[in-house]
């Protein structure tokens, strides 16, 4: 039931204002000075508090005051009762928060009317508090499912390298074995064809080398085929060393890409950095495109978070190789091509990643940064690599990302990051939203 | 007949390393570095085994191999990749019909157990479809006869 608390210190003048409250079917209260007025209030509650301004001890406006200055309190509506004769009272109180006044004598339609406008406010003001602490709870919610949403991408991105990583690693270690297997079994011949040759420079020493002797090396020589072995040994040595030294290669790069960090800035040789994650993720392109790289020398080092760096430039990258997929069909045409430069603009770095690929159509524009907006089919993107790209280096780097696109052509992602630490704006990693569209 | 297999791979080392390893072996080694290629070779010379890779740029094994059996269905077929997944074992059996699956790295003993075996399975194949044309030229006077 809807609660009127009455401050008057007058007690027939409570009564009356009482009787035409409870007339109105609201439950009243009266309190006969302003220091109970604020006790009741505080244990009350009230929806409304009809307040007396003239009083002894403690006045009306004194009462408002401190009832507004309670954050308990405050929001309860008040209204200001006043004698007509009181108008600096009534624009006192009204500046003090009072809701609204009525005036002594009142009419009680008129004091009903006021009562139900008070009440009104009342409630609209609790739903929107209602309303705001739901959202706010949302909200929290919502920021901690991007967290979440950022660190599943990556996790993605890394358990899809992983499987490319481990074709790498498995294409060297079976030419390696092949070739160390192909050495331990002609060293059986060469060993034979060792021994014959021991027998045969003692003899010679001994000066009773026999031509059965030598016909016997012969005969092993042409066992072993050392002509064949001359040639092949070499390379099969060589190859494997290629091999040893592309897997060292992958396995250097998958350490400085997972870098583990402390997710604080730190000064990045972006140079090495896109070059580790251009080898790790090679199965990703390598198929497709041919890759050209343009590194500028003079590159100093930029503060970055080398972890989220990273996982910008693999998006790109595979980004880039999945529109040339697109384009290509099969590949039957031959390759496309994936370029990536790197450049210094006065106190920026700017790294481009070019694609000979599909281009991005004009309706799509600007969108291509929201989350969740994917044209790939189903199973190949989830519409985040690029909105999480653009929350690292906007929100966390204090960069820009933008593209340039030609339909059919092309597209080359413009990544710009400040050389000298900026002020960190926003702390949290925010996403740009899809717009609604209606 | 001396028989002839074609290794195919877009990495030379990998092809240098299994021709070493099947040096010995009682056939004809010869590769190609890309299913484009391998095309080429199958349509020029007589090939009896096809060592396929999965991931090439261009024609990818898969695609291959699917091209074989339908082409050159006679053709033993076999899969050597380094990134095996259901849905490249899938294609390779449905669309390829393989004969075995390999995975890098293998043992080249295996394969080359292999290779044998698939070699030995079409020469019967090719025996048992000789014999059954000489039953069928036997057969056909007697079915003359018959309709006369």
């Amino acid at each position: 039931m809807t609660k009127i608390l009455v401050v008057d210190d007058t007690p027939d003048m409570a009564t009356l204002i009482s009787r035409a409250v409870e007339a109105q079917g609201y439950e009243s209260q009266v309190a006969s000075n302003g220091r109970l007025a604020l006790q009741l209030a505080s244990t009350e509650r009230p929806d409304v508090i009809l307040l007396d301004v003239m009083m002894p001890q403690m006045n009306g406006i004194e009462v408002l005051r401190k009832l507004k200055e309670d954050a308990q309190l405050q929001l309860i509506p008040v209204i200001m009762v006043t004698a007509l004769s009181e108008d600096s009272n009534v624009i006192e109180g009204l500046d003090a928060g009072a809701h609204d006044y009525v005036t002594k004598p009142f009419k009680k339609e008129i004091l009903a009317a006021r009562l139900r406008s008070a009440i009104r406010s009342k409630q609209n003001h609790d739903r929107l508090l209602r309303v705001n602490a739901r959202l706010e709870t949302e909200i929290a919610e919502r920021k901690r499912m991007e967290k979440e949403l950022a660190r599943a991408q990556k996790l993605e991105a890394i358990g899809h390298l992983a499987a490319g990583i481990a074709h790498e690693i498995n294409t060297p270690a079976q030419y390696v074995g092949d070739n160390t297997r192909f050495l331990r079994d002609i060293f059986v011949d060469v060993d034979e064809l060792l021994g014959m040759l021991e027998r045969l420079l003692q003899a010679t020493k001994d000066g009773n080398a026999t031509s059965d002797l030598v016909a016997a090396v012969d005969a092993a020589v042409h066992r072993a085929d050392v002509e064949y072995l001359k040639t092949e040994v070499p390379k099969a040595i060589q190859q494997s060393l290629e091999g040893i030294e592309r897997v060292g290669t992958i396995v250097r790069a998958m350490k400085e890409f997972s870098h583990p960090g402390n997710g604080q800035k730190q000064p990045v040789d972006l140079n090495r950095s896109i070059q580790s994650t251009l080898i790790i993720s090679s199965n990703e392109w390598k198929y497709v495109a041919n890759l050209v790289t343009d590194f500028a020398p003079d590159l100093p080092p930029v503060p970055c978070i080398a972890g989220d760096f990273n996982q910008v430039i693999l998006n790109l990258v595979v980004n880039a190789a999945q529109a040339i997929a697109a384009a290509a069909g099969d590949g039957s045409h031959g390759k496309g091509t994936i370029t990536v430069r790197t450049r210094r603009d006065v106190d920026w770095v700017e790294i481009h990643i070019e694609d000979t690929g599909t281009g991005i159509p004009e309706s799509i524009g600007e969108k291509v940064f929201d989350q969740f907006f994917t044209t790939k089919e189903v199973g190949k993107g989830t519409g985040m690599g690029l909105s999480i790209a653009h929350a690292i280096v906007v929100q966390k780097h204090g960069g820009t990302i933008r593209f340039e696109t030609e339909e059919g052509r092309g597209t080359t992602f413009i990544v710009r990051l400040p050389i000298t630490e900026q002020v960190e704006t926003e702390p949290t990693t925010q996403f740009k939203q899809a717009e609604a569209t209606p | 007949m001396e028989h002839t297999v074609l290794l195919i791979d877009d990495d030379q080392n990998i092809l240098r390393g299994l021709a070493r390893a099947l040096r010995h072996q009682p056939y004809w080694l010869h590769t190609a570095t890309s299913g484009e290629e391998a095309m080429l070779v199958l349509k020029s010379r007589c090939v009896d085994l096809v060592v396929v890779d999965e991931h090439m740029p261009g024609m990818r094994g898969s695609e291959l191999l699917a091209w074989v059996a339908d082409h050159r269905p006679e053709v033993m077929r076999i899969v050597l990749t380094g990134h095996p997944t259901a849905e490249t074992a899938i294609r390779a059996i449905n669309e390829g019909r393989v004969y075995q699956f390999f995975t890098k790295p293998c043992n080249p003993a295996h394969l080359a157990v292999a290779i044998r075996k698939a070699l030995e399975h079409k020469d019967l194949l090719e025996q048992h479809r000789r014999l059954l044309d000489s039953l069928k030229l036997c057969e056909s006077p007697v079915n003359e006869k018959e309709h006369a």
